[in-house]
């Protein structure tokens, strides 16, 4: 039983939290749970406060992320131990976990590590002493060759959901059950869509692929696991008696249906107009521009290949590391060429400057690209729905109807996605589930 | 959450035995979890065709509907549509080829439809969270110096759509390059 920090986030959530534990309990079944850091960006004990601690100090040095992870790691323990002793309070022995006392051995990569493994040995102990096990979510243990002890990691993105997974496969637990404070997975963003109904099931690609897209529910790395060992799951509500959202293998739950429309944040497009480069460089040019973007870590959306242009999304957050990336670029493809990225849209400093002093050495060449800010992406998911005749200009069609302008679009097996003016985000997603969820039944 | 074995009497959860999964646990060591980190499989698969209209007249999106309406009349399914300036891609099964080309001729457009292309798919599991994979995998497709005709994307991988021949290589050099050279 994972719970999420708005279910551990005050003393009367706890408490709901811990009575459906001990219901569980009541109800014959040897209940390990996992917790979340208490509460909410801004609140006492959340990750980003903590976090925000060093950064009070001096905003301009970045910590250590071996630190980071330590102190990211406390919010998780600090909310074990307070939900431990909450159980004893009720009668019910328990005791509170830390990720490496839970067996989760990881890689090194701190702040996004991976499950290596797990050993349940501890886990099992405690349960045969009749204690109810409170596990730290998010985190885990490197255990170096030969060193003694071994270095916490924080498992990033998701962290919570995929040590409740990766217990219960290693446990080989009846069902994995992830509460929240909603009833369970939406076909839209509550926000948006106020009446958006709950699925009752749905498949492990679905979930994952709605999460992807910008879905807050279930972490992909969760589902993934969760699917590789056939783990029961649930997604449910801590406050509230509905029944929630069952997860399950594509085999247990076939058929055509129409599962949601999510969206992303917010994305800025970029796009560059590679006819200036000549033929036979272009392939050259569009490598080291992937290979700068890899480098730089960039996350990329609605990626968009051709002999004339490349496009692609990036999270706006990215896009001014990007920019300066590309500002006065110069890329030596060939000995006597060389091309500079300039910004078609704005006056770049940098791209005229470099141009004037190497136009008089070598052939320079501008490549100019556009930048498009603004932007989200909505989606539409479905399971074996994509594939039927019709949808894509369904899509298209309900999209225009509404006067939702659409800049790219990308799909996939499970998904349509559409790059949208982010102005038009609530109409093209309102759209969009009454024309295709609304008319389902689920 | 783990129940207890059935022949448990109920009003003594707590007692009951879990040594055959610990003793489970023990013979198997450690279980293994999360997927490696990166690329771990590259594979492809044919029977496609690919199809591009172009001459497309203003307004555009009208243009792009009416030919996408023709297309679901006559019962072809379409993935991996490609909006250019004045023109559009998409890919269907290689078997509606003939239906498509009979349906496209009757459009007010240029149209080609290819057959023999195939779709080469690079599995990463939780690709968006590894900062800088996509553009990797992309640069490397790109470098590989193969023509794509469009990518796709999934939360566990990326699709490139191109033709068989050009397809069947990729998948090799992709192999190589992403998976064998990441394990160097």
């Amino acid at each position: 039983m994972k719970f999420g920090g708005t279910s551990v986030r005050s003393p009367e959530s706890r408490m709901q939290a811990a009575l459906r534990v001990i219901s569980a309990r009541e109800q014959g079944y040897m209940p390990v749970v996992v917790v979340s850091a208490i509460g909410r960006r801004g609140e006492p004990y959340a990750t980003d406060t903590l976090i925000n601690m060093l950064a009070e100090i001096d905003p301009n040095v970045a910590p250590d992320q071996r630190e980071l992870d330590l102190l990211m790691a406390c919010g998780e323990i600090l909310s074990s131990v307070v939900f431990a002793h909450l159980l004893k309070t009720q009668g019910h022995t328990a005791m509170a976990m830390r990720g490496g006392q839970a067996g989760i051995r990881t890689d090194g990569v701190y702040g996004n590590a991976r499950i290596l493994a797990v050993n349940p040995l501890g886990l099992f102990e405690a349960l045969k002493r009749g204690h109810i096990p409170v596990v730290c979510g998010f985190q885990g243990v490197w255990v170096q060759g030969g060193l003694p002890g071994a270095e916490l990691t924080t498992l990033g993105r998701g962290g919570s959901d995929t040590t409740a997974t990766a217990v219960a496969a290693a446990l080989k637990a009846d069902s994995v059950e992830i509460f929240t404070d909603v009833d369970g997975l939406k076909t839209a963003d509550p926000d948006y869509v106020p009446d958006a109904p709950t699925l009752s099931k749905v498949s492990y690609d679905e979930v994952a692929e709605l999460a992807y897209l910008g879905a807050k529910v279930l972490h992909p790395r969760a589902a993934e696991i969760a699917m590789r060992f056939g783990v029961p799951l649930w997604i449910k509500n801590t406050f509230s008696e509905h029944p929630g959202t069952q997860v399950v293998s594509r085999e247990e739950f076939p058929g055509t249906r129409v599962t949601g429309v999510s969206h992303t944040g917010k994305l800025v497009h970029i796009q560059f107009n590679l006819s200036a480069i000549k033929d036979g460089q272009r392939h050259t040019f569009q490598a080291r521009i992937y290979e700068m973007l890899a480098q730089e870590g960039t996350s990329l959306h609605m990626v968009d290949l051709s002999a004339e242009s490349i496009g692609f999304a990036v999270p706006r957050e990215q896009f001014p590391r990007v920019e300066d990336l590309f500002d006065g670029l110069v890329l030596p493809v060939a000995k006597d060429h060389i091309y500079v990225v300039r910004r078609e849209d704005k006056h770049s400093h940098a791209a005229d400057t470099q141009i004037k002093l190497m136009a008089d050495m070598v052939d320079v060449v501008a490549v100019p690209y556009t930048v498009t800010e603004g932007t989200t992406m909505v989606s539409l998911v479905g399971h074996e729905y994509m594939q039927q005749p019709g949808v894509f200009e369904s899509v298209m069609r309900t999209l225009q109807e509404n006067k939702v302008p659409v800049m790219q679009v990308s799909d996939s097996d499970f998904s349509l996605s559409c790059l949208i003016p982010e102005s038009e985000l609530k109409k093209a997603v309102v759209a969009l589930h009454d024309r295709f969820v609304s008319e389902v039944a689920h | 959450m783990s129940r207890p074995d059935e022949t448990h009497s109920s009003n003594e959860p707590f007692r009951q035995d879990v040594s055959d999964r610990v003793a489970d646990s023990r013979g198997r060591g450690e279980t293994e979890f999360e997927k490696p980190r990166g690329v771990n499989r590259v594979d492809v698969r044919h029977g496609l065709a690919r199809a591009t209209v172009s001459g497309l007249k203003d307004p555009i999106m009208e243009s792009r509907l009416d030919v996408l309406s023709k297309v679901r009349e006559a019962g072809v399914s379409i993935d991996f549509v490609k909006f250019s300036n004045g023109s559009m891609s998409f890919v269907a099964a290689e078997s509606d080829h003939k239906t498509l080309s009979k349906v496209l001729k009757g459009a007010p457009c240029k149209s080609e439809v290819e057959p023999g292309c195939c779709v080469v798919t690079v599995h990463a599991v939780n690709m968006q969270d590894e900062e800088g994979l996509v553009a990797r995998i992309v640069g490397q497709v790109i470098a590989s110096g193969e023509e794509v005709d469009h990518v796709g994307d999934m939360h566990d991988r990326l699709l490139f759509v191109t033709d068989k021949e050009t397809g069947d290589r990729l998948v090799e050099r992709l192999r190589k390059s992403l998976i064998e050279g990441a394990a160097q």
